[in-house]
């Protein structure tokens, strides 16, 4: 126990003395700010263009639901590409300094590594996805009073798929050691296997993709959260198989 | 025109603050550092002001480890 606490003090500092708890949480802030003005501005930008088109027709006004989908559209891309960059060099900053070898040879277990740097993401990425969330969620109710369905699960799903990805980060650091490049890679390749996946309709339903694909559905009531259970199930498996993975190559690997 | 940047200020303050507080303290950092691990600090700067919100996040990725 003592040596997670430790760990843990560690994980924190350094991401507190690096900025990169602080990057993360200003980019989410962002984020959270962006949206609901985005949502604001677009009937403007889309009279512009048509007027310049010439092409004319009646825009719906601006709702709730606009906010939100600029919202999740801004997280579900930016924000989890900048998690991955942020988060991407966790472990493999560790092999490429060589500072773990002395702490193991003290005795410190490896899996203790890999579960306290996982943990710490995991609680870094809540608490910048909270900010955010919570931002364009006060400035929605401010702006707009329409009703929308599963507003907690709709942020929940996307909340489930960045943990998905920081898992995934581990596994992919423990096979490639010293190689951060590696690591962005394999995390681009498995997003982009999962989407081509993803078009066979039967597979799709399964797919940690099809969380972040349904934020929008959810909130409009199209979906239940129900119909999400095959895909957030499959997700919390592999999450968990991916830690497991990650601890059993660690495990085996010469410092 | 005037009155609906008015009716923007709400968002656009916090928005300019956070990205000036971002750019400011990845310019600062970048200041302090001699030794680079990539580039050299002239072109940290540039980046850092040019690209606005990629430039610090890389500069905090890249040369903070």
């Amino acid at each position: 126990m003592s040596q997670v606490r430790a760990l843990f003090k560690k994980e924190a500092v350094e991401s507190v003395r690096s900025f990169k708890l602080f990057a993360l949480i200003i980019v989410f802030m962002i984020i959270g700010v962006v949206s609901p003005l985005t949502a604001l501005l677009m009937p403007d930008i889309l009279e512009a263009v048509m007027e310049d088109s010439g092409i004319a027709f009646e825009l719906p006004p601006v709702s709730a639901f606009d906010s939100y989908s600029q919202f999740f559209s801004n997280a579900n891309q930016m924000g989890l590409v900048v998690l991955v960059i942020i988060f991407g060099s966790i472990l493999t900053h560790e092999f490429s300094r060589n500072t773990l070898v002395n702490l193991i040879t003290k005795g410190l277990k490896k899996y203790n590594i890999i579960l306290v740097k996982t943990v710490f993401a995991a609680l870094a990425w809540t608490l910048a996805f909270v900010i955010s969330a919570l931002i364009t969620y006060l400035y929605t109710i401010y702006y707009w009073g329409d009703a929308v369905h599963n507003l907690f699960a709709a942020f929940g799903l996307t909340w489930l798929f960045g943990v998905f990805l920081i898992t995934l980060i581990m596994a992919a650091s423990a096979v490639f050691k010293s190689s951060f490049p590696g690591v962005l890679i394999t995390v681009l390749a498995v997003v982009i296997i999962m989407m081509i996946a993803g078009i066979h309709p039967d597979i799709a339903e399964f797919l940690p993709q099809y969380l972040i694909g349904s934020n929008m559905a959810l909130l409009h009531g199209e979906l239940e959260i129900g119909d999400m259970m095959p895909s957030i199930i499959a997700t919390v498996i592999s999450s968990i198989l991916m830690i497991v993975l990650s601890i059993l190559i660690f495990n085996k690997t010469e410092m | 025109m005037n009155n609906e940047i008015n009716e923007l200020l709400p968002f656009l303050i916090p928005l300019a603050a956070l990205q000036l507080i971002l750019m400011i303290t990845a310019l600062v950092m970048a200041a302090r550092q001699e030794t680079f691990k990539y580039l050299n600090k002239p072109v940290w700067v540039l980046i850092i002001i040019l690209f606005n919100l990629i430039g610090p996040i890389l500069y905090f990725v890249l040369e903070r480890r």
